[in-house]
């Protein structure tokens, strides 16, 4: 049910991160790539924030979970990478369904103190190497790179397209959700729970789902950040990287594809253009992110609802 | 047997007696009113039938199962929809995604069709907003399908809920206070939708504070006073019961002074 003219912009947006690599440095295709991950990121993040409106602030964990699989499954047992990725996913599922399950209940604020937690419980078991595993605080360096058949993601622009390839991929998933009853169903408890149990729609089941859907993608971003790196280490999943993913959501604009890509793009590769500022730039960026949530409350690039089919309005 | 039996339900809160033994029986295709002064327990009735709230003591028992004290979401299951006093929609949508969540329990797509879309689901899709079609135009509300909900008048935003309510396609609909702040027209236009509800075949239960609608259109009438049910019977022997007149308009030897 895409339009024609949401459809040109995407071609758009893809064309351009298609060529982008060939005209960057080495330097600025590593910027990019994060920026791709991170963009997965904030929209797994956002199924559960923005369209079933859970506070999730430990969204950093099943992106860990995702990176931290990949590279123990590897580098402890020597699992070929591509073998490690379904466990990426799983695994990130099945923690979010058995974090989630006993907290769903809770308010916004409650929920949000106790993801929190369990982020820095993650965090703290990582770097205190639970099972000899994790590699503690430094973490583990030196995983291997995906072969699939016989093409082997080394290169810097392999892993490059790797990345667009998981973004185009997550774009796809959200664009099924947002057009299917499932995806619906995540506004409509949002927006009242109480008349959508009215209606007939399983609250809690679907608030699990949201969790189960957003750590699966979000794991998946993680090996691709393990892979981008050849290493994994617990800072890049801390509860401060989970308020990064959360910001970014709200700044960019809940529910909107758009504006969670701007969102990425604002709060992550602009601080990395303004490097030559060093601290400085925090300070316009902090000011700048307030003003846009006094401003523009619903984010820079709002979410548009009535996606509905044009057969119904026509006689 | 009928189609929703309430046998001794009571609901407390804290030490207040909301709703007190009250029996009541609807038999399938009637229109069933509740009526009573404010604060007799009324709306806490409905929340009691449609799961929001558990009652102490009774149980309701809907096409020979009991029901009492299953979950909302299981209850809209099994054919009992709603409206609520203060309209509830999802006011940042449009109009036709409000309704469309009516479907939800009549659409038999599953979880993973909100991640790959197979050729079930365009049916499964093709056919819900079909019959959102349907419904915008039996409420004639087509031509702000694109509209937001919450940016409607309030007329219309009670529409727009029956309208959503009949997408679950119910057997039981319960409406509460549906006629609150409507003018005469759209009263007028509120009875009549009533009456093709009825004729869809649905049941309908309804809580009115306009004695003028509840006479009009209801076939038995329930009367609660402190939870309690203080008479039943067909509008016009309530409208003459003695026991009802002194509940709404006080005793009549006290007016005289």
């Amino acid at each position: 049910m895409m339009n024609t003219k949401n459809a040109l912009y995407y071609g758009i947006f893809f064309l351009v991160l298609t060529v982008l690599p060939f005209f960057l440095t080495s330097n600025w295709i590593s910027v990019m790539t994060t920026f791709l991950i991170y963009s997965v990121v904030s929209l797994s993040q956002d199924i559960v924030l923005g369209r079933a409106g859970m506070f999730d602030m430990g969204h950093a964990i099943f992106f860990g979970l995702g990176a931290y699989s990949t590279a123990i499954l590897n580098m402890v047992y020597g699992w070929p990478i591509v073998a490690t990725i379904p466990v990426a996913i799983i695994l990130p599922i099945i923690a979010s369904i058995l974090l989630a399950a006993p907290i769903i209940h809770l308010r916004g604020d409650y929920l949000l103190v106790t993801t929190i937690g369990f982020n820095i419980v993650f965090t703290q078991a990582l770097k205190n190497n639970v099972f000899g595993i994790t590699g503690g605080p430094n973490g583990i360096f030196g995983v291997e790179p995906l072969k699939i058949f016989s093409i082997t993601f080394a290169s810097q622009k392999s892993i490059y397209f790797l990345a667009l390839f998981i973004l185009l991929l997550t774009l796809a998933i959200i664009h099924n959700l947002e057009t299917s009853k499932p995806g619906r169903a995540l506004h409509y408890l949002n927006l009242d729970s109480l008349a959508s149990e009215c209606i007939g729609i399983n609250t809690r089941f679907y608030r699990l789902y949201a969790f189960a859907l957003s750590a699966a993608i979000a794991g998946l971003a993680g090996v691709v950040f393990t892979l981008q790196f050849s290493a994994v280490s617990p800072g890049a999943f801390n509860f401060i990287q989970s308020v990064l993913f959360f910001t970014i959501v709200l700044v960019g604009g809940p529910s909107s594809i758009p504006g969670v890509l701007l969102g990425t793009f604002f709060m992550f590769v602009v601080p990395e253009m303004f490097r030559q500022f060093a601290e400085a730039r925090y300070l316009v960026f902090g000011v700048a992110m307030i003003l846009i949530m006094i401003w523009r409350p619903k984010g820079i690039w709002p979410v548009k609802f009535g996606r509905i089919p044009n057969y119904i309005t026509k006689e | 047997m009928a189609l929703l039996e309430l046998d001794n339900v009571t609901k407390i809160f804290g030490g207040l007696v909301a709703v007190d033994s009250l029996s009541i029986s609807i038999e399938k295709g009637m229109i069933y009113g509740i009526i009573g002064p404010n604060g007799a327990g009324k709306t806490t009735v409905f929340n009691c039938i449609t799961g929001v709230y558990k009652p102490e003591k009774g149980k309701i028992i809907f096409k020979g199962k009991d029901i009492t004290g299953l979950s909302p979401h299981k209850i809209a299951n099994m054919g009992i929809t709603r409206t609520f006093q203060t309209i509830r929609l999802f006011g940042e949508m449009s109009v036709a995604e409000n309704i469309m969540s009516g479907r939800h329990s009549k659409s038999r797509q599953k979880w993973w069709h909100g991640i790959i879309h197979t050729p079930f689901y365009y049916k499964d899709e093709k056919e819900n907003w079909l019959k959102v079609r349907e419904y915008m135009e039996l409420f004639g509300l087509t031509h702000l399908a694109r509209m937001t909900a919450g940016s409607q008048p309030y007329g219309i935003q009670r529409k727009i809920e029956m309208a959503r309510a009949l997408a679950t396609e119910p057997e039981l609909l319960i409406l509460d206070e549906p006629a609150a702040g409507l003018n005469d027209k759209e009263r007028l236009e509120l009875l009549e939708t009533i009456r093709k509800i009825r004729g869809m075949g649905i049941t309908i239960l309804l809580i009115e504070h306009n004695m003028d609608l509840v006479m009009n259109i209801t076939e038995y009438i329930s009367v609660l006073n402190f939870g309690k049910k203080i008479a039943e019977g067909k509008p016009e022997e309530i409208q003459n019961n003695p026991v009802v007149i002194e509940a709404y308009l006080g005793k009549e030897d006290e007016d005289e002074f």
